[in-house]
Protein backbone atom coordinates (compact mmCIF):
# COMPACT_ATOMS: atom_id res chain seq x y z
CA UNK A 1 0.00 0.00 0.00
CA UNK A 2 1.51 3.48 -0.96
CA UNK A 3 0.30 5.05 2.08
CA UNK A 4 1.77 3.25 3.77
CA UNK A 5 5.15 2.78 2.16
CA UNK A 6 5.59 6.57 2.68
CA UNK A 7 4.51 6.31 6.12
CA UNK A 8 7.10 4.07 6.94
CA UNK A 9 10.13 5.74 5.28
CA UNK A 10 9.19 9.34 6.44
CA UNK A 11 12.24 10.67 8.66
CA UNK A 12 9.45 13.04 11.07
CA UNK A 13 6.90 11.00 12.79
CA UNK A 14 4.07 12.90 12.79
CA UNK A 15 1.42 11.44 14.63
CA UNK A 16 -1.75 13.66 13.24
CA UNK A 17 -0.89 13.19 9.27
CA UNK A 18 -0.35 9.07 10.19
CA UNK A 19 -3.52 9.51 11.69
CA UNK A 20 -5.00 11.50 9.08
CA UNK A 21 -3.50 9.49 6.04
CA UNK A 22 -4.74 6.16 7.51
CA UNK A 23 -8.10 7.15 7.93
CA UNK A 24 -8.11 8.24 4.74
CA UNK A 25 -7.44 4.91 3.28
CA UNK A 26 -9.53 3.02 5.48
CA UNK A 27 -12.44 4.35 4.93
CA UNK A 28 -12.32 3.64 0.95
CA UNK A 29 -11.74 0.12 2.12
CA UNK A 30 -15.33 -1.57 1.85
CA UNK A 31 -13.92 -5.32 2.69
CA UNK A 32 -13.75 -5.97 6.78
CA UNK A 33 -11.91 -8.70 6.59
CA UNK A 34 -8.84 -6.24 4.82
CA UNK A 35 -9.57 -3.56 6.33
CA UNK A 36 -8.20 -5.26 9.61
CA UNK A 37 -5.40 -6.53 7.59
CA UNK A 38 -4.72 -2.80 6.76
CA UNK A 39 -4.80 -1.10 10.32
CA UNK A 40 -2.86 -4.26 11.76
CA UNK A 41 -0.40 -3.67 8.84
CA UNK A 42 -0.40 -0.12 9.85
CA UNK A 43 0.69 -0.66 13.29
CA UNK A 44 3.12 -3.05 12.67
CA UNK A 45 4.90 -0.88 10.59
CA UNK A 46 4.82 2.39 12.70
CA UNK A 47 5.44 0.33 16.09
CA UNK A 48 7.38 -2.47 15.18
CA UNK A 49 5.99 -4.94 17.82
CA UNK A 50 6.59 -8.22 18.71
CA UNK A 51 3.07 -9.01 17.07
CA UNK A 52 -0.19 -7.25 16.88
CA UNK A 53 -3.42 -8.54 16.73
CA UNK A 54 -7.06 -7.44 16.72
CA UNK A 55 -9.51 -9.30 18.33
CA UNK A 56 -13.20 -9.30 16.31
CA UNK A 57 -16.66 -9.93 17.75
CA UNK A 58 -18.39 -12.85 16.35
CA UNK A 59 -22.04 -11.75 17.86
CA UNK A 60 -23.45 -15.01 16.42
CA UNK A 61 -21.26 -17.08 18.91
CA UNK A 62 -20.77 -15.06 21.79
CA UNK A 63 -17.09 -14.75 21.21
CA UNK A 64 -13.98 -12.95 19.61
CA UNK A 65 -11.43 -13.98 17.36
CA UNK A 66 -8.54 -12.82 15.98
CA UNK A 67 -8.93 -11.53 12.28
CA UNK A 68 -5.53 -9.69 11.79
CA UNK A 69 -2.44 -10.63 13.55
CA UNK A 70 1.26 -9.48 12.42
CA UNK A 71 4.90 -9.93 13.74
CA UNK A 72 7.45 -12.46 14.16
CA UNK A 73 5.63 -13.36 17.23
CA UNK A 74 1.96 -13.11 16.15
CA UNK A 75 -0.77 -15.40 17.36
CA UNK A 76 -2.08 -17.37 14.10
CA UNK A 77 -5.63 -17.29 13.23
CA UNK A 78 -8.36 -19.37 13.60
CA UNK A 79 -6.81 -20.81 16.94
CA UNK A 80 -7.53 -18.77 19.89
CA UNK A 81 -10.73 -17.25 21.12
CA UNK A 82 -11.74 -15.05 23.83
CA UNK A 83 -15.27 -15.35 25.21
CA UNK A 84 -17.98 -12.91 26.10
CA UNK A 85 -17.41 -13.50 29.92
CA UNK A 86 -13.76 -13.30 30.01
CA UNK A 87 -12.46 -11.02 32.22
CA UNK A 88 -10.71 -9.03 29.30
CA UNK A 89 -14.06 -8.53 27.71
CA UNK A 90 -15.82 -8.10 31.14
CA UNK A 91 -13.16 -4.98 32.03
CA UNK A 92 -13.92 -3.35 29.19
CA UNK A 93 -17.94 -3.44 29.17
CA UNK A 94 -19.14 -2.76 32.80
CA UNK A 95 -22.38 -2.12 33.16
CA UNK A 96 -22.13 -0.21 36.59
CA UNK A 97 -20.21 2.92 37.15
CA UNK A 98 -16.78 4.05 36.18
CA UNK A 99 -14.33 2.98 38.86
CA UNK A 100 -10.93 4.66 39.50
CA UNK A 101 -9.07 2.08 38.27
CA UNK A 102 -11.30 1.45 34.89
CA UNK A 103 -10.24 3.92 31.91
CA UNK A 104 -11.92 1.91 29.80
CA UNK A 105 -9.84 2.91 26.99
CA UNK A 106 -6.29 1.16 27.56
CA UNK A 107 -4.88 -1.39 29.57
CA UNK A 108 -1.17 -1.25 29.78
CA UNK A 109 0.49 -4.51 31.70
CA UNK A 110 2.88 -2.35 33.31
CA UNK A 111 0.45 -0.27 34.87
CA UNK A 112 -1.73 -2.89 36.17
CA UNK A 113 1.23 -5.09 37.62
CA UNK A 114 2.40 -1.78 39.27
CA UNK A 115 -1.36 -1.27 40.64
CA UNK A 116 -1.13 -4.66 41.69
CA UNK A 117 1.90 -4.53 43.61
CA UNK A 118 0.39 -1.85 45.66
CA UNK A 119 -1.67 -3.20 48.20
CA UNK A 120 -2.83 0.05 49.80
CA UNK A 121 -5.11 0.88 46.69
CA UNK A 122 -7.16 -2.24 47.19
CA UNK A 123 -8.18 -1.90 50.69
CA UNK A 124 -11.90 -2.70 51.18
CA UNK A 125 -11.70 -3.55 47.15
CA UNK A 126 -10.52 -7.38 47.35
CA UNK A 127 -13.39 -7.83 44.38
CA UNK A 128 -11.53 -5.25 42.29
CA UNK A 129 -7.76 -6.61 43.16
CA UNK A 130 -8.92 -10.53 42.10
CA UNK A 131 -10.97 -9.05 38.77
CA UNK A 132 -7.72 -7.50 38.01
CA UNK A 133 -5.32 -10.47 39.07
CA UNK A 134 -7.41 -12.63 36.24
CA UNK A 135 -6.99 -9.81 33.79
CA UNK A 136 -3.01 -9.82 34.61
CA UNK A 137 -3.15 -13.24 33.87
CA UNK A 138 -4.65 -13.50 30.53
CA UNK A 139 -3.10 -10.61 29.68
CA UNK A 140 0.32 -12.72 30.25
CA UNK A 141 -1.18 -15.86 28.45
CA UNK A 142 -1.57 -13.51 25.37
CA UNK A 143 1.87 -12.05 26.26
CA UNK A 144 -0.26 -8.39 25.57
CA UNK A 145 1.88 -5.77 26.72
CA UNK A 146 -1.08 -3.16 25.32
CA UNK A 147 -4.90 -4.08 25.14
CA UNK A 148 -6.94 -1.16 23.16
CA UNK A 149 -10.39 -1.87 22.80
CA UNK A 150 -12.62 -0.98 19.68
CA UNK A 151 -16.14 0.72 20.48
CA UNK A 152 -18.46 1.42 17.81
CA UNK A 153 -21.27 3.73 19.88
CA UNK A 154 -21.24 1.40 23.42
CA UNK A 155 -20.52 -1.63 22.12
CA UNK A 156 -17.33 -3.59 21.97
CA UNK A 157 -16.32 -4.49 18.91
CA UNK A 158 -12.97 -5.85 19.23
CA UNK A 159 -9.83 -5.33 20.77
CA UNK A 160 -6.35 -4.47 19.42
CA UNK A 161 -4.03 -6.57 21.28
CA UNK A 162 -0.13 -5.70 20.80
CA UNK A 163 2.87 -6.97 22.11
CA UNK A 164 5.51 -5.39 23.50
CA UNK A 165 7.90 -3.37 21.77
CA UNK A 166 10.92 -4.76 19.27
CA UNK A 167 13.08 -2.26 21.16
CA UNK A 168 12.33 -2.87 24.40
CA UNK A 169 10.52 0.53 24.94
CA UNK A 170 7.70 1.38 26.86
CA UNK A 171 4.73 2.66 25.15
CA UNK A 172 4.31 6.35 25.28
CA UNK A 173 1.40 8.38 26.09
CA UNK A 174 1.64 9.72 21.91
CA UNK A 175 1.58 5.83 21.19
CA UNK A 176 -1.06 4.87 23.15
CA UNK A 177 -3.12 8.02 21.95
CA UNK A 178 -2.68 7.46 18.60
CA UNK A 179 -3.70 3.47 18.67
CA UNK A 180 -6.86 4.56 20.53
CA UNK A 181 -7.91 6.86 17.73
CA UNK A 182 -6.90 4.51 15.08
CA UNK A 183 -9.19 1.64 17.17
CA UNK A 184 -12.18 3.56 17.43
CA UNK A 185 -11.64 4.95 13.76
CA UNK A 186 -11.23 1.09 12.77
CA UNK A 187 -14.75 0.12 14.73
CA UNK A 188 -16.63 2.54 12.64
CA UNK A 189 -14.71 1.65 9.53
CA UNK A 190 -15.23 -2.01 10.14
CA UNK A 191 -18.78 -1.14 11.30
CA UNK A 192 -19.45 0.93 8.01
CA UNK A 193 -17.82 -2.03 6.14
CA UNK A 194 -20.07 -4.50 7.46
CA UNK A 195 -23.46 -2.43 6.95
CA UNK A 196 -22.03 -1.85 3.45
CA UNK A 197 -21.86 -5.65 3.04
CA UNK A 198 -25.15 -6.45 4.51
CA UNK A 199 -26.27 -3.69 2.23
CA UNK A 200 -24.79 -5.43 -0.87
CA UNK A 201 -26.36 -8.92 0.28
CA UNK A 202 -29.99 -7.49 0.78
CA UNK A 203 -29.65 -5.96 -2.68
CA UNK A 204 -28.67 -9.30 -4.09
CA UNK A 205 -31.61 -10.91 -2.23
CA UNK A 206 -33.97 -8.03 -3.27
CA UNK A 207 -33.08 -9.03 -7.04
CA UNK A 208 -33.83 -12.18 -6.51
CA UNK A 209 -36.93 -11.62 -5.07
CA UNK A 210 -37.70 -9.73 -7.97
CA UNK A 211 -36.94 -12.33 -10.21
CA UNK A 212 -38.81 -14.91 -8.60
CA UNK A 213 -42.22 -12.86 -8.17
CA UNK A 214 -41.31 -12.35 -12.09
CA UNK A 215 -41.31 -15.96 -13.01
CA UNK A 216 -44.96 -16.54 -10.68
CA UNK A 217 -46.12 -13.61 -12.44
CA UNK A 218 -44.71 -15.94 -15.74
CA UNK A 219 -46.45 -18.81 -14.21
CA UNK A 220 -49.47 -17.09 -12.96
CA UNK A 221 -50.08 -15.91 -16.55
CA UNK A 222 -49.57 -19.10 -18.18
CA UNK A 223 -52.53 -20.60 -15.90
CA UNK A 224 -54.80 -17.72 -16.86
CA UNK A 225 -53.65 -18.68 -20.18
CA UNK A 226 -54.42 -22.46 -19.96
CA UNK A 227 -58.10 -21.68 -18.25
CA UNK A 228 -59.11 -19.27 -20.97
CA UNK A 229 -58.24 -21.80 -23.72
CA UNK A 230 -59.90 -24.11 -21.91
CA UNK A 231 -63.03 -21.62 -21.78
CA UNK A 232 -62.97 -21.28 -25.35
CA UNK A 233 -63.12 -25.20 -25.86
CA UNK A 234 -66.56 -25.18 -23.15
CA UNK A 235 -67.52 -22.60 -24.86
CA UNK A 236 -67.95 -24.43 -28.49
CA UNK A 237 -68.72 -27.31 -26.59
CA UNK A 238 -71.94 -26.17 -24.75
CA UNK A 239 -73.24 -24.92 -28.16
CA UNK A 240 -75.30 -27.31 -29.85
CA UNK A 241 -75.35 -25.66 -32.78
CA UNK A 242 -71.77 -25.41 -33.26
CA UNK A 243 -70.91 -28.59 -34.69
CA UNK A 244 -67.44 -28.58 -33.57
CA UNK A 245 -66.99 -24.98 -34.92
CA UNK A 246 -64.10 -23.75 -33.54
CA UNK A 247 -62.19 -26.54 -34.84
CA UNK A 248 -63.64 -25.80 -38.35
CA UNK A 249 -62.68 -22.08 -37.95
CA UNK A 250 -59.58 -22.61 -36.88
CA UNK A 251 -58.60 -24.59 -39.56
CA UNK A 252 -59.67 -23.03 -42.48
CA UNK A 253 -58.45 -19.68 -40.84
CA UNK A 254 -54.82 -20.97 -41.10
CA UNK A 255 -54.82 -22.61 -44.51
CA UNK A 256 -56.98 -18.82 -45.63
CA UNK A 257 -53.82 -17.43 -44.55
CA UNK A 258 -51.41 -19.78 -46.06
CA UNK A 259 -53.28 -19.00 -49.63
CA UNK A 260 -53.42 -15.77 -49.17
CA UNK A 261 -49.61 -15.26 -48.00
CA UNK A 262 -48.65 -17.40 -50.86
CA UNK A 263 -50.97 -15.16 -53.05
CA UNK A 264 -48.75 -12.05 -52.07
CA UNK A 265 -45.71 -13.74 -52.21
CA UNK A 266 -44.94 -13.25 -48.61
CA UNK A 267 -43.35 -15.59 -46.22
CA UNK A 268 -45.83 -16.31 -43.30
CA UNK A 269 -43.93 -15.64 -40.18
CA UNK A 270 -43.84 -18.08 -37.35
CA UNK A 271 -44.87 -15.51 -34.76
CA UNK A 272 -48.07 -14.50 -37.13
CA UNK A 273 -49.34 -18.50 -37.57
CA UNK A 274 -48.96 -18.16 -33.40
CA UNK A 275 -51.09 -14.84 -33.60
CA UNK A 276 -53.75 -16.05 -35.94
CA UNK A 277 -54.37 -19.75 -34.24
CA UNK A 278 -54.70 -18.57 -30.79
CA UNK A 279 -56.73 -15.74 -32.26
CA UNK A 280 -59.24 -18.68 -34.47
CA UNK A 281 -59.01 -20.37 -31.07
CA UNK A 282 -60.21 -17.91 -28.92
CA UNK A 283 -62.34 -15.13 -31.16
CA UNK A 284 -65.19 -16.08 -29.65
CA UNK A 285 -64.32 -16.23 -26.02
CA UNK A 286 -66.48 -12.79 -25.44
CA UNK A 287 -69.95 -14.94 -25.82
CA UNK A 288 -69.30 -16.18 -21.95
CA UNK A 289 -70.36 -12.84 -21.19
CA UNK A 290 -73.54 -13.28 -23.14
CA UNK A 291 -76.87 -14.12 -21.33
CA UNK A 292 -78.06 -17.91 -22.87
CA UNK A 293 -81.77 -16.23 -23.75
CA UNK A 294 -80.05 -14.29 -26.03
CA UNK A 295 -77.04 -16.79 -27.27
CA UNK A 296 -79.63 -19.60 -27.90
CA UNK A 297 -82.97 -17.43 -28.98
CA UNK A 298 -85.01 -19.29 -31.54
CA UNK A 299 -86.24 -16.14 -32.94
CA UNK A 300 -84.59 -13.18 -34.29
CA UNK A 301 -82.74 -10.80 -32.25
CA UNK A 302 -84.62 -7.49 -31.09
CA UNK A 303 -82.59 -4.40 -31.27
CA UNK A 304 -81.21 -4.62 -27.44
CA UNK A 305 -80.51 -7.74 -28.03
CA UNK A 306 -78.50 -7.23 -30.83
CA UNK A 307 -76.80 -4.57 -28.83
CA UNK A 308 -75.45 -6.80 -26.11
CA UNK A 309 -74.91 -9.55 -28.40
CA UNK A 310 -72.48 -7.13 -30.44
CA UNK A 311 -70.71 -6.97 -27.63
CA UNK A 312 -69.19 -9.84 -27.61
CA UNK A 313 -65.79 -9.06 -29.09
CA UNK A 314 -65.22 -6.05 -26.78
CA UNK A 315 -65.84 -8.80 -23.37
CA UNK A 316 -63.60 -10.98 -25.10
CA UNK A 317 -60.49 -8.32 -25.72
CA UNK A 318 -61.45 -7.47 -21.73
CA UNK A 319 -60.82 -11.40 -20.85
CA UNK A 320 -57.49 -11.21 -22.58
CA UNK A 321 -56.37 -8.28 -21.15
CA UNK A 322 -54.21 -9.30 -18.21
CA UNK A 323 -52.02 -11.16 -20.47
CA UNK A 324 -49.81 -8.94 -21.87
CA UNK A 325 -47.91 -11.36 -23.78
CA UNK A 326 -51.27 -11.76 -26.01
CA UNK A 327 -51.65 -8.31 -26.90
CA UNK A 328 -51.84 -8.91 -30.52
CA UNK A 329 -54.86 -11.52 -30.20
CA UNK A 330 -56.35 -9.10 -28.21
CA UNK A 331 -56.73 -6.76 -30.53
CA UNK A 332 -57.65 -9.13 -33.20
CA UNK A 333 -60.63 -10.56 -31.57
CA UNK A 334 -61.47 -7.16 -30.37
CA UNK A 335 -61.91 -6.55 -33.96
CA UNK A 336 -62.93 -9.68 -35.88
CA UNK A 337 -66.94 -8.27 -36.05
CA UNK A 338 -65.16 -5.05 -38.42
CA UNK A 339 -66.67 -4.65 -42.15
CA UNK A 340 -64.13 -4.16 -44.74
CA UNK A 341 -66.60 -0.70 -45.77
CA UNK A 342 -66.13 0.22 -42.09
CA UNK A 343 -69.87 -0.53 -41.13
CA UNK A 344 -69.28 -3.23 -38.46
CA UNK A 345 -68.50 -2.92 -34.79
CA UNK A 346 -67.75 -2.00 -32.03
CA UNK A 347 -65.25 0.53 -33.91
CA UNK A 348 -66.39 0.99 -37.61
CA UNK A 349 -62.46 0.29 -38.90
CA UNK A 350 -62.41 0.12 -42.94
CA UNK A 351 -60.35 -1.62 -44.63
CA UNK A 352 -56.40 -1.97 -43.99
CA UNK A 353 -56.78 -0.67 -40.51
CA UNK A 354 -58.87 -3.92 -39.73
CA UNK A 355 -55.75 -6.47 -38.64
CA UNK A 356 -55.82 -8.66 -41.71
CA UNK A 357 -55.87 -11.81 -38.91
CA UNK A 358 -59.59 -9.95 -37.78
CA UNK A 359 -60.52 -10.18 -41.71
CA UNK A 360 -59.30 -13.33 -41.50
CA UNK A 361 -61.48 -14.23 -39.13
CA UNK A 362 -64.33 -12.28 -40.49
CA UNK A 363 -65.16 -14.60 -43.11
CA UNK A 364 -64.51 -18.08 -42.04
CA UNK A 365 -66.33 -17.15 -39.07
CA UNK A 366 -69.44 -16.14 -41.54
CA UNK A 367 -69.06 -19.42 -43.49
CA UNK A 368 -69.24 -21.55 -41.07
CA UNK A 369 -72.07 -19.95 -38.69
CA UNK A 370 -73.85 -19.50 -42.51
CA UNK A 371 -73.19 -23.51 -42.72
CA UNK A 372 -74.20 -24.48 -39.17
CA UNK A 373 -77.69 -24.88 -38.05
CA UNK A 374 -78.48 -21.80 -36.11
CA UNK A 375 -81.04 -21.60 -33.52
CA UNK A 376 -83.46 -19.55 -35.41
CA UNK A 377 -82.55 -21.20 -39.02
CA UNK A 378 -81.34 -24.44 -40.97
CA UNK A 379 -78.38 -24.20 -42.13
CA UNK A 380 -77.95 -23.07 -45.89
CA UNK A 381 -76.08 -25.04 -48.35
CA UNK A 382 -72.49 -24.87 -48.66
CA UNK A 383 -72.96 -23.21 -52.21
CA UNK A 384 -75.28 -20.43 -51.31
CA UNK A 385 -72.84 -19.89 -48.47
CA UNK A 386 -69.84 -19.19 -50.73
CA UNK A 387 -72.46 -17.04 -53.08
CA UNK A 388 -73.24 -14.92 -49.64
CA UNK A 389 -69.29 -14.61 -49.49
CA UNK A 390 -68.73 -13.48 -53.02
CA UNK A 391 -71.93 -11.14 -52.64
CA UNK A 392 -70.29 -9.24 -49.33
CA UNK A 393 -66.60 -9.30 -50.67
CA UNK A 394 -65.94 -5.55 -50.74
CA UNK A 395 -68.41 -4.93 -48.30
CA UNK A 396 -68.60 -6.65 -45.46
CA UNK A 397 -66.18 -9.03 -46.32
CA UNK A 398 -62.25 -7.99 -47.90
CA UNK A 399 -62.22 -9.55 -51.38
CA UNK A 400 -58.57 -10.36 -51.22
CA UNK A 401 -59.33 -12.50 -48.20
CA UNK A 402 -62.47 -13.96 -49.51
CA UNK A 403 -60.09 -15.06 -52.88
CA UNK A 404 -58.11 -17.10 -50.56
CA UNK A 405 -61.05 -18.96 -48.80
CA UNK A 406 -63.05 -19.73 -51.82
CA UNK A 407 -59.20 -21.52 -52.72
CA UNK A 408 -59.46 -23.57 -49.67
CA UNK A 409 -62.78 -25.04 -49.78
CA UNK B 1 9.52 -30.95 34.33
CA UNK B 2 6.83 -31.48 32.02
CA UNK B 3 7.40 -33.09 28.79
CA UNK B 4 5.52 -31.81 25.74
CA UNK B 5 5.03 -32.61 21.92
CA UNK B 6 2.68 -30.44 20.41
CA UNK B 7 1.95 -31.46 16.88
CA UNK B 8 0.27 -29.73 13.97
CA UNK B 9 0.67 -29.22 10.34
CA UNK B 10 0.95 -25.23 10.54
CA UNK B 11 4.34 -24.14 11.69
CA UNK B 12 2.85 -21.02 13.12
CA UNK B 13 0.32 -23.09 15.46
CA UNK B 14 3.54 -25.27 16.53
CA UNK B 15 5.43 -21.83 17.02
CA UNK B 16 2.93 -20.21 18.99
CA UNK B 17 1.79 -23.42 21.51
CA UNK B 18 5.45 -23.96 22.30
CA UNK B 19 6.18 -19.94 23.07
CA UNK B 20 2.99 -20.30 25.62
CA UNK B 21 3.87 -23.57 27.22
CA UNK B 22 7.83 -23.16 27.52
CA UNK B 23 6.75 -19.67 29.60
CA UNK B 24 4.29 -22.27 31.73
CA UNK B 25 7.72 -24.23 32.50
CA UNK B 26 7.03 -27.09 30.25
CA UNK B 27 9.49 -28.72 27.99
CA UNK B 28 7.66 -28.42 24.62
CA UNK B 29 8.97 -30.61 21.46
CA UNK B 30 6.95 -29.92 17.54
CA UNK B 31 6.67 -31.80 14.83
CA UNK B 32 4.45 -30.64 11.76
CA UNK B 33 3.85 -34.44 10.50
CA UNK B 34 2.98 -37.67 11.49
CA UNK B 35 6.23 -39.89 11.27
CA UNK B 36 8.26 -36.77 13.07
CA UNK B 37 6.05 -36.76 15.61
CA UNK B 38 6.07 -40.63 16.07
CA UNK B 39 9.98 -40.53 16.13
CA UNK B 40 10.02 -38.39 18.92
CA UNK B 41 7.78 -40.08 20.68
CA UNK B 42 9.87 -42.98 21.16
CA UNK B 43 13.00 -40.18 21.41
CA UNK B 44 11.69 -38.75 24.36
CA UNK B 45 8.92 -39.61 25.66
CA UNK B 46 6.34 -36.83 26.40
CA UNK B 47 3.67 -36.49 29.36
CA UNK B 48 1.33 -34.38 27.42
CA UNK B 49 0.72 -34.62 23.15
CA UNK B 50 -1.49 -31.80 21.13
CA UNK B 51 -2.30 -33.89 18.26
CA UNK B 52 -4.19 -32.05 15.39
CA UNK B 53 -6.36 -34.65 13.78
CA UNK B 54 -6.42 -33.30 10.42
CA UNK B 55 -3.12 -33.02 8.80
CA UNK B 56 -1.76 -34.55 5.43
CA UNK B 57 -0.01 -38.03 5.60
CA UNK B 58 -0.66 -39.74 8.77
CA UNK B 59 -4.01 -38.52 10.16
CA UNK B 60 -3.94 -37.60 13.82
CA UNK B 61 -6.24 -40.83 14.61
CA UNK B 62 -3.22 -43.03 13.23
CA UNK B 63 -0.69 -41.08 15.06
CA UNK B 64 -2.54 -41.38 18.33
CA UNK B 65 -3.45 -45.06 17.92
CA UNK B 66 0.29 -45.79 17.27
CA UNK B 67 1.65 -43.24 20.32
CA UNK B 68 -1.04 -45.40 22.54
CA UNK B 69 0.64 -48.45 21.58
CA UNK B 70 3.96 -46.93 22.73
CA UNK B 71 3.17 -45.82 25.63
CA UNK B 72 -0.30 -45.75 26.79
CA UNK B 73 0.11 -43.36 29.96
CA UNK B 74 1.10 -40.74 27.40
CA UNK B 75 -1.75 -37.62 27.84
CA UNK B 76 -3.13 -37.01 24.34
CA UNK B 77 -5.22 -34.28 23.68
CA UNK B 78 -6.99 -34.18 20.12
CA UNK B 79 -7.40 -30.47 18.45
CA UNK B 80 -9.71 -30.61 16.39
CA UNK B 81 -11.48 -28.11 13.67
CA UNK B 82 -15.78 -27.96 14.22
CA UNK B 83 -16.35 -30.15 11.09
CA UNK B 84 -14.68 -32.59 12.67
CA UNK B 85 -16.28 -33.58 15.67
CA UNK B 86 -17.27 -36.68 14.83
CA UNK B 87 -13.44 -37.05 14.27
CA UNK B 88 -12.83 -36.41 17.58
CA UNK B 89 -15.60 -38.83 19.46
CA UNK B 90 -13.70 -41.63 16.90
CA UNK B 91 -9.98 -40.29 18.85
CA UNK B 92 -11.83 -41.00 21.93
CA UNK B 93 -12.67 -44.60 21.14
CA UNK B 94 -8.89 -45.02 20.12
CA UNK B 95 -7.90 -43.56 23.45
CA UNK B 96 -7.83 -40.07 23.23
CA UNK B 97 -7.81 -38.37 26.42
CA UNK B 98 -9.60 -35.23 25.36
CA UNK B 99 -10.38 -32.76 22.47
CA UNK B 100 -10.70 -29.55 22.06
CA UNK B 101 -11.65 -27.78 19.61
CA UNK B 102 -10.50 -24.58 17.32
CA UNK B 103 -10.70 -21.47 17.60
CA UNK B 104 -10.39 -22.11 21.86
CA UNK B 105 -10.03 -19.85 24.58
CA UNK B 106 -6.28 -20.07 26.16
CA UNK B 107 -7.21 -20.31 30.00
CA UNK B 108 -9.23 -23.39 28.70
CA UNK B 109 -6.01 -25.04 26.91
CA UNK B 110 -4.22 -24.00 29.82
CA UNK B 111 -6.64 -25.79 32.39
CA UNK B 112 -7.01 -28.33 30.47
CA UNK B 113 -3.42 -29.55 30.21
CA UNK B 114 -2.49 -29.20 33.44
CA UNK B 115 -6.02 -31.35 34.41
CA UNK B 116 -4.17 -33.95 32.39
CA UNK B 117 -0.80 -33.64 34.03
CA UNK B 118 -2.13 -33.54 37.49
CA UNK B 119 -4.28 -36.80 36.09
CA UNK B 120 -0.95 -38.35 35.26
CA UNK B 121 1.00 -37.62 38.36
CA UNK B 122 -1.58 -39.19 40.42
CA UNK B 123 -1.77 -42.31 38.36
CA UNK B 124 1.91 -42.60 38.90
CA UNK B 125 1.40 -42.35 42.36
CA UNK B 126 -0.42 -45.21 42.67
Amino acid sequence: MNIIKRLFWKKRYDYQLALKEASKGMVQVTDPELLLKMIARFIDLRIRTRHTGILILEEEKDRYVFKASRGKERIPLRLIKLDRDSPLIRWFTPLDSVEPFKKRNVLVYDDLSGWLRDASLFEGREDLRLELMQIKKEMERFRAAVCIPSFYKEKLLGILILGAKLSGAPYTEEDLNLLITLANDAAMAVRNAQLFEDLRKTNIELLQKIEDIKSLREKERENYFQTVLALAETIDARDPYTDGHLEKVTHYGMRTAEVLFRARGLPMEDDFKETLRTALRLHDIGKVGIPDRILYKTGRLNDKQWTEMRRHPEIGAHILEPLKQLKKVTSIIHHHHENYDGSGYPDGLKADVIPIESRIIAVVDAYHAMTSKRPYRNKLQDDMALEELKKNAGTQFDPEVVDAFLKTI
Amino acid sequence: MINMLVVDDEPEICDFLKNFFTEKKYNVQTATGGEEALSKVRKDKPHVMLLDVKMPGISGIDVLRQVKQIDKGIKVIMVTVIADRSMADLAKEFGADDYVTKPFSLEYLERDVMKKVVELLQEKAR
